[in-house]
């Protein structure tokens, strides 16, 4: 694994209705980094996730992954740096089975019918879904496919992960599962989510967008509890880091 | 909305049963499909008189059930529900034919000749395809269309619909279900909402199709999809194809049930 | 309606498969030269939202009966005519393959007569001749009324010739037409109206979408001459290719591969017959029931049914009996072969 850092400068963006998502965003993630992306609806988490994968292209300022500035003619090369987990995994496990999902990212690579077989069975493996290779993905539940999802982006060989939304849908157990998964990969994560629980257990950093603008970028366990800007990113302190009102205890 | 579901249960039950192993399944589906398009072939070759004729391609799909593992309620189910419909259609021959006609030494009205034939054949043909899904599968069947050059847009364009399918009916059942709440009508849609209904559905497929694109994009695809390599044939394919293929001409050429019955009775000439 | 199996030959399913193939093949190209790859996906979630729309009921005023849709019109009006052609086809594949409806050699009638009519005459003659460059909801109203109508009129004739041409009925022209027409008028103006509150939503909620379908260049070089030049070839096409099936045999466009089989059967038949004389006199189990029909012979069955000829003169018990042997056969093996996979656990 090369020692990427994801450089985000100025961005902006806004979408053809005129609506601006984002106002001049700014920030430097290192190798190895867990990093949360929190705040309010439309506060435009997804628009910077989109930019960071190159699926729209910043109107002005610019995105960097190492050494290559993204744009449209090293999108290829970028993106097989980059995996994306989509907040709806039905979006994402697009052929008929798991097992062929898996595949397509590795016979895009053009890589020969052995390894792509060899990569397919590594990524289920990883997050303990190998029997379920041969179903179709209406029939996993909704843990299974975000598994199914993460297996199809982790059989490119991702070095950075960017997941919108991993917990949404879940149950308790399979939440608790995806957590326990995630916190044993190496690779640098951006997590949108508004499961600030899950935030705080697996990144030591957060960014708090408030329409369009960064307007917290700290450690995750300071930044939650900080109740004023919480509240003014549409936002609040988790319930784990509040005070227990019968006991005393200040968090 | 019952047609929704039923639709869904149907196309589940027939990928689990593709999933099945057995002899059948185990053959390469080129195989299958070859087989039965050259039995559908065959079959409707046979003039519009023909029954008697018709008796020995029940062989096929008999044959490839109990082989390939496939309940008959499966196939009878769907056939039950088509056969009204076949029958409507051969039915309107003896309406129309009032002529008759002489076999084997007995007065015949031609028109219900017809409709036997055509209720014959109609059901075998049904039979047939069914079983071909349900020993094949839809990625065998992309596999075949990929093998017989079929363009590979339209092999992933078929593949997509078809994944698509299950996610796209449990939406229409939700939201008809959420429409027959807060409408007493019973019949349908009224023409009021004819628009907003469908039209809401319709912008939530077509921002769908942008996130699935974005995703495929995400995971190396440029326009160009790159299928795997599928199994290959074994010995047991062009034996299977050949034998089905040497059935179906004899059965073809000669009338078998009339010659069996000729043997048992002695009433060849 | 779907064209089915029962109702087809082999001349008239193989020809109408060639059409549709090669109009696949142009729409492919088209597909892959001129227009954004996006389309693809879109092409194929369009497909699972077609079939599903398919199986809502809309009520129809003043009737209190109710219709469906059967999308080929908005097909070709939200993706264009060769995106939307090739959704339609995908569509009736898997209702052949999955719910067999139609069939699989009826299938290139079907994908003919459903979506080239809609896609590749009706829209771009009709629906956008009629809409013009500014739309407004009450063109979109009487565009999609016209061409679904005229659409499927077109298909529902398309039924009918293929029918006629293959001789597997003896429906006369005149009735035939005369159900089909008015019961596709019908059809085509719930269609048409369905379309239309669906194109008129989409127009008011996200224009910027219709005016991507619009601005879609696909259409720019579809030209009419082109299109007749097309209908044209594709016309002299498939008669030359059925009357070539036809000569090879006059009587009902048989298969030329029977026609000759059907030579040596004559032939054959004979030989085996001695034969079988010979055999039968050892083990016919009921060697006195055979009833000569020479009568039959030079009767309408004889000289229109090439499955009765020569040895129809057999008799009715021979003919029952072989039949249920026939069945009992089959159904035994069906058995066999069921008790020997299912003790062998996991198939043959």
């Amino acid at each position: 694994m090369s020692h990427h850092i994801t450089e985000a400068q100025d961005l902006c963006y806004s979408y053809p209705d005129g609506h601006q998502a984002l106002r001049g965003v700014s920030f430097r993630i290192h190798h190895g980094e867990s990093v949360g992306v929190i705040g309010g609806n439309g506060a435009g988490k997804s628009t910077l996730l989109m930019l960071l994968t190159g699926l729209l292209e910043p109107l002005r300022g610019q995105v960097a992954i190492g050494e290559i500035r993204l744009n449209s003619r090293t999108a290829k090369l970028v993106r097989q740096k980059l995996g994306m987990v989509f907040q709806n995994p039905d979006d994402q496990l697009f052929m008929a089975r798991v097992e062929e999902d898996v595949a397509f990212g590795p016979r895009n690579m053009k890589l020969d019918e052995a390894q792509v077989g060899e990569r397919v069975a590594l990524a289920l493996e990883k997050v303990g879904i190998v029997h379920l290779g041969d179903r179709a993905p209406y029939r996993l539940s909704a843990g299974e496919k975000r598994a199914a999802a993460i297996a199809s982006v982790l059989a490119m060989g991702p070095d950075i992960l960017i997941m919108d939304e991993p917990t949404s849908a879940l149950d308790p157990s399979s939440r608790r599962r995806l957590i326990n998964l995630l916190k044993g990969f190496e690779h640098t994560k951006i997590i949108t989510s508004h499961d600030l629980d899950m935030v705080l257990e697996l990144c030591q950093r957060v960014l708090v967008l408030k329409d369009g603008i960064l307007l917290c970028d700290g450690p995750t366990h300071q930044v939650l509890s900080d109740g004023n800007m919480m509240i003014e990113a549409g936002l609040e302190v988790p319930q784990s880091l509040r005070g227990c009102p019968s006991c005393g205890w200040k968090g | 909305m019952a047609s929704i579901f039923k639709t869904i249960d149907h196309i589940r039950y027939f990928d689990d049963l593709a999933r099945q192993d057995s002899f059948i399944h185990r053959l390469h589906p080129l195989t299958k499909l070859l087989s039965t398009t050259v039995y559908a072939l065959v079959l409707v070759s046979h003039d519009k008189y023909a029954t008697l004729a018709l008796l020995p391609f029940l062989f096929f799909p008999v044959l490839v059930a109990a082989a390939g593992r496939v309940p008959l309620s499966a196939i009878l189910k769907r056939l039950l529900y088509l056969e009204p419909m076949i029958i409507c259609l051969g039915l309107l021959n003896p309406l129309f034919d009032r002529e008759t006609t002489v076999i084997m030494g007995h007065t015949v009205s031609s028109g219900w000749l017809i409709f036997a034939s055509i209720v014959i054949k109609g059901s075998l043909a049904v039979s047939s395809a069914l079983l071909l899904m349900a020993t094949t599968g839809m990625e065998g069947i992309a596999l075949s269309l990929r093998m017989l050059r079929v363009p590979r847009i339209m092999v992933l364009q078929l593949l997509l619909t078809y994944r698509y399918l299950s996610t796209l009916l449990e939406e229409g059942a939700r939201i008809m279900q959420a429409y027959s709440f807060r409408s007493l009508s019973t019949v349908g849609v009224a023409a009021k909402a004819w628009g907003s209904l469908l039209g809401q559905v319709l912008l939530r497929t077509i921002d769908r199709a942008q996130r699935i694109y974005d995703a495929m994009c995400l995971r190396g695809f440029n326009g160009e999809y790159v299928p795997g390599k599928g199994r290959r044939a074994g010995i047991a394919d062009p034996i299977y194809l050949l034998a089905w293929g040497a059935f179906f001409v004899l059965s073809r050429v000669f009338n078998l049930p009339l010659y069996l019955g000729c043997l048992l009775t002695g009433g060849v000439r | 309606m779907h064209m089915s199996d029962a109702l087809l030959s082999p001349a008239v399913g193989a020809t109408m498969w060639a059409a549709t193939a090669a109009a696949a093949a142009y729409s492919v190209k088209k597909v892959q030269s001129e227009m954004d790859q996006k389309k693809v996906p879109l092409m194929g979630v369009m497909g699972a939202f077609i079939f599903t729309a398919q199986m809502i009921n809309f009520s129809i005023p003043g009737t209190g009966s109710s219709g469906h849709l059967g999308g080929g019109l908005l097909l070709a009006v939200l993706l264009g005519p060769y995106a939307g052609f090739l959704t339609m086809a995908s569509i009736l594949a898997i209702q052949a393959l999955f719910f067999a409806d139609g069939g699989l050699l009826a299938l290139g009638a079907n994908v003919f007569n459903l979506g080239f009519f809609t896609c590749f005459v009706a829209y771009p003659f009709i629906y956008r001749k009629i809409v013009g460059r500014k739309g407004g909801p009450r063109r979109i109203i009487i565009a999609s009324l016209a061409a679904a109508v005229i659409g499927l009129q077109m298909g529902a004739f398309g039924v009918v010739l293929e029918t006629l041409a293959s001789g597997r009925t003896e429906l006369p022209f005149g009735a035939f037409v005369s159900l089909m027409q008015p019961i596709h008028l019908a059809i085509g103006v719930v269609e048409g109206l369905v379309t239309a509150a669906v194109v008129g939503f989409v127009w008011k909620a996200r224009p910027e979408l219709m005016e991507r379908a619009f601005l879609n260049r696909a259409l720019g070089d579809l030209s009419i001459r082109k299109v007749l030049l097309g209908l044209a070839a594709g016309a002299v096409l498939i008669g030359a290719g059925l009357s070539w099936f036809a000569s090879s045999h006059p009587d009902g466009l048989e298969w030329a591969m029977f026609k000759t089989s059907g030579k040596e059967e004559l032939e054959a038949t004979s030989s085996v017959h001695e034969k079988l004389g010979g055999v039968q006199k050892r083990t016919a189990i009921l060697p006195d029931y055979g009833f000569k029909g020479p009568e039959a012979e030079g009767t309408s069955g004889d000289t229109k049914g090439e499955s009765w000829p020569v040895i129809d003169v057999g008799t009715t018990v021979s003919g029952l009996v072989g039949g249920l042997m026939t069945l009992l056969l089959a159904g035994l093996m069906g058995l066999m072969i069921n008790q020997a996979a299912k003790a062998k656990g996991n198939g043959l």
